[in-house]
């Protein structure tokens, strides 16, 4: 039976760093295609709202921004649900907080995707502004690779587009959208 | 001996992050509360130099929860500033994309969010099933109906699976559940009926948001609002986008007859003696004479009045809820709603100003000033300075609480009929007094009136709907000159966010975006004192509550979740460094 995925970019994309699920699952969406489908979702601050896509899917991959003192900023992780609850939970930015909720309350559901977090320690998600510190623009290609996998081991093949888009035109999405020229997620 | 700290920070299963610092007397009763929001916002810059018609797109960024709230609030204020009245359809579709929000929002908060304040789970185990379904069909029959879930065989399969999920540890990823609190006082059976029901409510909110989609375009962030109207005429033109919406609704409807107003029933009837407990109140504390109960806090309501039922335009047409303002908890009298008199204070927020601000005006300077350093590591708020990250909005010089009960008690007070009706039912059929909606349970029970309400409502809206587009009227968009209208104005989106009023203030000059302001109902709520050192509404409804266990202040976290609590869009981050807000959690400490 095919497993139906979908891949979550999570954070708000107003606070740099934190943004870097969205920037990144909004790249993905640019550059391949996904066969069997993917489903892409903006999940941007959206915490309970969530909910449905879990009791939906199969399988769901989130990315997101996860603050964790003990680890240097730029340091990917990869963990189930049930890993990431059971961690030390730092729990700075809005997000941080709806995420591990939903993922409590979504885990007393009959049917619950497998959930894994592709996170990513952040520097700066202090700064108003939708950009990535130095930290990660360092990292971005090692973040992106590490979704990509994930998503294989899903037994999703990945092709890359002839035209793409690099992270800078993906941040300008993100910094100005246009209902105009259709320049959205 | 002396005074006690009580310290809760992060208030869970909220969106966003809060702090609570409480300050209880000898017989652990609360003399002093203090709200802080430890994040920073400051989104509102962002959206300066933009075009307007693209604010939505930036402004339903702000929060995740009121997505859809901000995005069409910050196309209504634009609406208002280019002077556009929407088409009929687009009133409706709008109406029903709010509505099917606030369908999932207060079921999500009810069962999700807050149910646990009340129920107990581990207890449920304990429950017989046959006298389980005694219980549910007991409840349900106050409430005038048949339970959702009935029978000893249901119950017995939910309480198995629920074993299941303690066994397997699965109940230890809620950090701070109480469970065998003293506080909680439904037996095992009401236990299990409250169990039950939260796990069938995570079926049912997945079709409320599949509501939201069919009109709303993609899910999760809705997309087919535009300034001028709506996208969606295909979806008005096909039959069955129509009658999916309805069966959808249909069912949520039943939930909501069937559970949810027989849960409250069952909540508030066990929870009685706090809901009419008028010594533990803020008002008794400050004023010397009781009203409501437990959690009532300030009785100053404000709605800026919301779901227009007409075409005449913004702030004229008639509303599903109507605006207004009641002072003191005196539903003789409603002041009429002014615009011009809403302001917000930063005398106690970590932000510069030199005086109350009218949200054109609005300036956001942060200003942060820290935290007090006490000893063992603990770091206290600086109440008498700055305290916290939300501002304090003030309408005529008075602190406001907003929200489905700032609605309701509104609505009755107005004489609105509907309203009225729905309110004075509810009371009647749990041969309940007015008063007992001034407290922590009847703000729960509060939304579970509107909720039934908007369900009701909604039936003849879709119905409505269909009747327009099937007599030929395919409208779904006003047309606008963007060159003319976008010179030199202003605008402002005043609606009902679910959880309270939600205001998006908006300056356009030579067509781009030159101020922009956010008042969103958690700030009403959640905000910290006043320059005249008076409470917000979460501070003042703590007040005179009495905390069984200070080690466990489950009744902290009930009123402020009776609240339906977003800090997401008020705010941002923890200070710069984070650490000292995050290195406990519930703490308890002698201050004497």
């Amino acid at each position: 039976m095919m497993h139906k995925v979908a891949l979550i970019g999570s954070g708000n994309t107003f606070f740099k760093d934190e943004g870097i699920g969205l920037y990144a699952v909004k790249y993905l969406k640019e550059n391949y295609r996904f066969e069997p489908m993917v489903e892409i979702v903006d999940g941007g601050t959206l915490g309970f709202k969530l909910m449905p896509l879990l009791q939906e899917f199969d399988h769901v991959v989130i990315a997101n921004a996860a603050s964790d003192d003990t680890k240097d900023s730029g340091t990917i992780s990869c963990k189930t649900a049930h890993e990431f609850l059971e961690g030390a939970l730092i729990k700075k930015t809005a997000n941080e907080v709806e995420i591990a909720e939903m993922l409590q309350i979504c885990s007393l559901s009959e049917s619950m995707a497998e959930v894994t977090l592709i996170s990513i320690v952040p520097e700066d998600i202090i700064s108003v502004e939708v950009a990535l510190s130095q930290t990660l623009q360092e990292c971005w290609s090692a973040y992106i690779n590490t979704i990509c996998t994930q998503l294989k081991a899903l037994e999703v093949t990945l092709s890359r587009k002839e035209e793409g888009m690099d992270l800078e035109e993906v941040l300008d999405i993100f910094s100005n959208p246009s209902m105009a020229l259709s320049k959205g997620f | 001996m002396g005074k006690k700290h009580i310290i809760v920070d992060p208030i869970t299963r909220i969106e966003g992050h809060l702090r609570i610092e409480a300050v209880i007397d000898e017989n652990n009763t609360i003399v002093d509360a203090y709200s802080s929001s430890t994040l920073f916002r400051g989104i509102e810059t962002i959206l300066q130099g933009r075009d307007p018609r693209d604010a939505g797109l930036l402004a339903m960024r702000i929060c995740g929860v009121c997505t859809g709230t901000h995005y069409q609030r910050s196309i209504e204020a634009v609406e208002d500033a280019f002077d556009v009245t929407i088409p009929k359809n687009a009133r409706i579709v709008r109406n029903l994309i709010q509505g099917a929000l606030y369908l999932h929002d207060h079921l999500v908060h009810f069962y999700h969010l807050h149910a646990l304040d009340f129920v107990d789970i581990v207890s449920a185990l304990s429950a017989d099933p046959k006298q389980t379904s005694e219980e549910a069909v007991k409840w349900a029959k106050i409430a005038g109906t048949n339970p959702f879930i009935e029978g000893e065989g249901q119950f017995r399969a939910i309480q198995e699976r629920v074993a299941k999920f303690v066994k397997q540890g699965r109940l230890g990823i809620f950090g701070n559940g109480y469970w065998g609190n003293k506080h909680y006082k439904l037996t095992p059976e009401q236990n299990l009926v409250g169990v039950a029901h939260y796990l069938k409510a995570l079926d049912i909110q997945r079709d409320m948001a599949k509501m939201q989609a069919i009109f709303g375009g993609k899910n999760p962030h809705p997309q087919s609002i535009v300034v001028g109207g709506v996208t969606c005429v295909q979806d008005i033109q096909n039959p069955a986008r129509i009658a999916l919406f309805k069966s959808l609704l249909i069912e949520s409807t039943k939930f909501i007859k069937q559970a949810y107003l027989p849960d409250i029933y069952m909540a508030g009837t066990m929870y009685a003696d706090e809901a009419t407990d008028s010594g533990a109140t803020f008002t008794a504390h400050k004023q010397g004479k009781g009203v409501g109960g437990t959690g009532g806090g300030l009785l100053n309501f404000l709605s800026y009045g919301d779901f227009r039922l007409d075409d005449t335009g913004f702030y004229k047409s008639a509303l599903l809820f109507p605006s207004g303002v009641v002072l003191n908890g005196d539903l003789s009298t409603v002041y009429p709603f002014d615009p011009s008199k809403v302001e917000e204070d930063v005398t106690h927020s970590w932000y510069e100003a030199d005086k109350p601000q009218h949200p054109y005006e609005g300036t956001t300077i942060p200003k942060y000033t820290g935290m007090e350093k006490k000893a063992d590591g603990m770091a206290y708020l600086k109440t008498d300075e700055k305290y916290s990250w939300i501002k304090s909005p003030i309408y005529d010089d008075k602190r406001m609480e907003v929200g489905p009960l700032a609605r309701m008690v509104i609505g009755v007070a107005s004489g609105h009929e509907l309203i009225t009706k729905y309110v004075t039912n509810f009371l009647k059929r749990g041969n309940l007094p007015t008063e007992v909606l001034f407290s922590t349970v009847g703000r729960t029970a509060a939304r579970a009136i509107e909720t039934e309400l908007m369900a009701d409502e909604m039936l003849k809206w879709v119905d409505e709907l269909a009747a327009n587009a099937a007599s030929g009227d395919l409208s779904t968009w006003t047309e606008f000159d963007f060159d003319t209208v976008s010179k030199k104005t202003k605008g402002v989106g005043l609606a009902e966010a679910p959880r309270g009023g939600l205001g998006h203030w908006v300056k356009i000059e030579e067509g781009k975006i030159v101020n922009y302001q956010a008042v969103v109902p958690s700030t009403w709520n959640a905000a910290p004192r006043d320059y005249k050192d008076r409470l917000g509404a979460y501070e003042a409804a703590l007040i005179g509550t009495k905390v069984a266990d200070p080690e466990q202040p489950l009744e902290i976290i009930r009123t402020i979740h009776s609240f339906d609590p977003c800090i997401a869009c008020a705010v941002h981050v923890v200070d710069t460094k984070g650490k000292e807000l995050s290195v406990y959690k519930v703490n308890t400490q002698c201050n004497s």
